[in-house]
This record gives C-alpha cells, structure tokens and sequence, in this order.
C-alpha cells in the first residue's frame, strides 16, 4: 500500500520526535566521517545558548537592588538551594543538581514553542541522561563506602536464608531507577506533545470548515489552550521531579539507607 | 632594571603616598596639600554604568521587563517555522499529501 496517496492527509503525531539531519557533509577525515547537524543538535546549542544568555543577562553586576529578573533566577536558586539541603544536606551536589534543572527546564519550555523539537522527547537525552547519573551515582556510592556500598543491596535485619533472593530484588530495582528516571520525563513530555499534536491537526481542519462551525470550534480550542497550560505545568513538574529524585539517589548513595 | 622604571610599571598596583604620619602629625599647618590634590582630581558623580546595550536597556534595575522573553519564543518560534518549512511543509503546500 502507498502511503503517500493523496487521500492520506493526517501526518503521523509521532512524526514531530523524529530526528532529522539538517545539514551535513561527509569528510574523508579519520576514515571517512559524516558530520551532520541535526535538530537535535542545534535545539541542544539554542538550550546552552538560553540559559547562558538568562543567567548573564538576568545576573545583578553586584549592586544592592536586584532586578526583577535577578529576583527570578535568585528565587529559583532559593528553591534548588532547599531542595539539595533538604534531600541531601550537602550543598557541594548544588551545582549539579541546578545545571541539571535549567537543562531539563529550559529544554522542555523551548518545546512548548509550536513547530519546535523538544529534546526531552528523544529517547537518548532522557533515558542517557538518567543512565549517566545512575553510573555516576554507583561510583560515588563505591568511592564513598568501598566494598560496604553493596550492603545498599540487603536490607538490615534480613535471614540469611533470604539475602541471595533480597539482593537479586534490590539490585533489579537499584538498575530500573536508571529507567525509570528517564521514561518518566520522556512519557510524559512525548504524551503531551502528542496529545497537542493531534489535537491541533483536529483543531485546524474544523477552523477550515466554514464560519460557522470555526464560531462553534472556539470552544474546544479554548479547552486546547488550558491543556497548553497544563504542559507548561508539566515542563516544571517534571523537572521538579526529575530533579529531586536525582537528590534522592544521591542521598541513597551517600549514607546507604 | 632602574627602581623607579619598576615603580611606575607598578604604578597601578602601588597605592599612590597621599599622606604619610609625618605630613599629618607635623603640628597644625600640617601639610594636607597631596591629600587635597589625590582627592580633588578623583570622579565626581554617581559611577558610570559598566554594561550597556540590551542589558542595560532590558534586563537592569527598573529597565527589567517582559519583552526578552517574547522576542526570545517569537525567535525560536520563527526557527522552528522556518526548519519545518524548509524541511516538511513545503512540500505539501499546494496539496496536502
């Protein structure tokens, strides 16, 4: 079956996830290289070049009064601030924790903008984002506690006759927090987006249809507005959430619960 | 190298000799003369603004406003148009699919 028929007049809503190659050339270099930029790319280079661009611009040039925009990013620093000294007690993860929020963040707003690539929808950001931390959380677990880290493994006061069956369970689910951390981002964001997707293509055929039926569409399109809303919410829950179970495994790591 | 050659380099970084114990504790026609003239030729008035341009303009004191954040989504919006234009919609301009 030819699936570019003409009849055929509703794009795929995954279609917007796809990663696609805009420029690029091949050069006999090391062997022979293709280097390519693709959306991804450039959305990561225009995320590092926002928060770069917010956190100079917003920054106060160390006078008293702070600007609104330096009231933000300090409020925002305040609220990752609490989170670290709450999660962890530590503040020298600080760093971390809040390049890693703006990163989530800013990357999920920017993918809120219409005809933009989100690259928290791409499975290799989110999920390789979640397997690096988890990597370097176990290494400092093991540079922390040596061999007594893998007693994170057995939980105190087990028999012994269980402990080769509690290990088995708790490294399962020690190695699904390396998924499950990253889906949880990735579901969500793709759901939305999706849902935006297929609704907007609805939205635009039915404001095509006439005077009529483009008065009677406002009403769903407000609803489409408040699910609009509603992922901007989403962009900030997740991060939140991202981020603050990243303090927990960090925590987790540290003092072997 | 000469002492005075390396004290001029360094002039920047050596404090300049405005007033030693003696100019100031030699009685009451005490010599206040360099210390006068060290403070009359600094700047008077508030200091200048060290940034200008966007930042100044946008983002500073009671300058800070919304309007960087709407050109920054209308910018990235106009990227996005122009990549999915270039890359998908034109092709479907005149039919879709």
């Amino acid at each position: 079956m030819n699936f570019n028929h003409s009849n055929l007049f509703i794009n795929s809503p995954l279609e917007q996830f796809e990663v696609t190659s805009l420029l690029g050339f091949n050069a006999p270099i090391l062997g022979y290289m293709s280097f390519t930029l693709t959306n991804l790319g450039l959305y990561s280079a225009l995320i590092f070049t926002v928060i770069l661009g917010l956190h100079y611009m917003g920054n106060n040039d160390k006078k008293l009064l702070p600007s609104k925009w330096s009231i933000a990013l300090e409020t925002l620093f305040a609220s990752i601030n609490s989170i670290v000294r709450d999660q962890i007690g530590k503040e020298i993860y600080l760093p971390f924790i809040y390049s890693l929020f703006f990163f989530i963040l800013i990357a999920n707003l920017i993918g809120n903008i219409p005809y933009t690539y989100t690259i928290t929808t791409s499975i290799i950001v989110s999920i390789g984002l979640s397997f690096t931390i988890l990597i370097g959380v176990t290494i400092l677990g093991l540079s922390i506690h040596k061999i007594h880290f893998f007693s994170f493994f057995i939980p105190s006061g087990t028999p012994l006759a269980l402990v080769p069956l509690l290990v088995l369970i708790e490294l399962i689910s020690y190695l699904a927090r390396a998924f499950s951390l990253g889906i949880r981002l990735f579901a969500n964001v793709v759901a939305g987006h999706t849902l935006l997707k297929i609704l907007s293509t609805f939205l635009y055929q039915m404001f095509s249809g006439g005077l009529i039926i483009f008065i009677v569409t406002l009403l769903p399109f407000a609803l489409f507005l408040a699910i609009t809303g509603l992922e901007l919410a989403v962009s900030f829950i997740q991060t939140y959430v991202f981020v603050l179970l990243v303090c927990s495994y960090i925590k987790d790591a540290i003092e072997l619960h | 190298m000469h002492v005075s050659l390396i004290r001029r380099q360094l002039g920047g970084i050596i404090p300049p000799k405005i007033a030693t114990p003696s100019h100031l504790t030699s009685g009451s026609g005490a010599n206040l003369t360099p210390l006068v003239n060290f403070y009359s030729k600094l700047p008077k008035g508030p200091a200048p603004s060290t940034v200008g341009g966007i930042k100044a303009r946008y983002f500073n004191g009671k300058n800070a406003s919304g309007a960087p954040l709407v050109w920054t989504i209308l910018g990235i919006f106009g990227l996005g148009y122009t990549v999915d234009y270039q890359m998908h919609l034109k092709h479907h301009k005149n039919h879709a699919h």
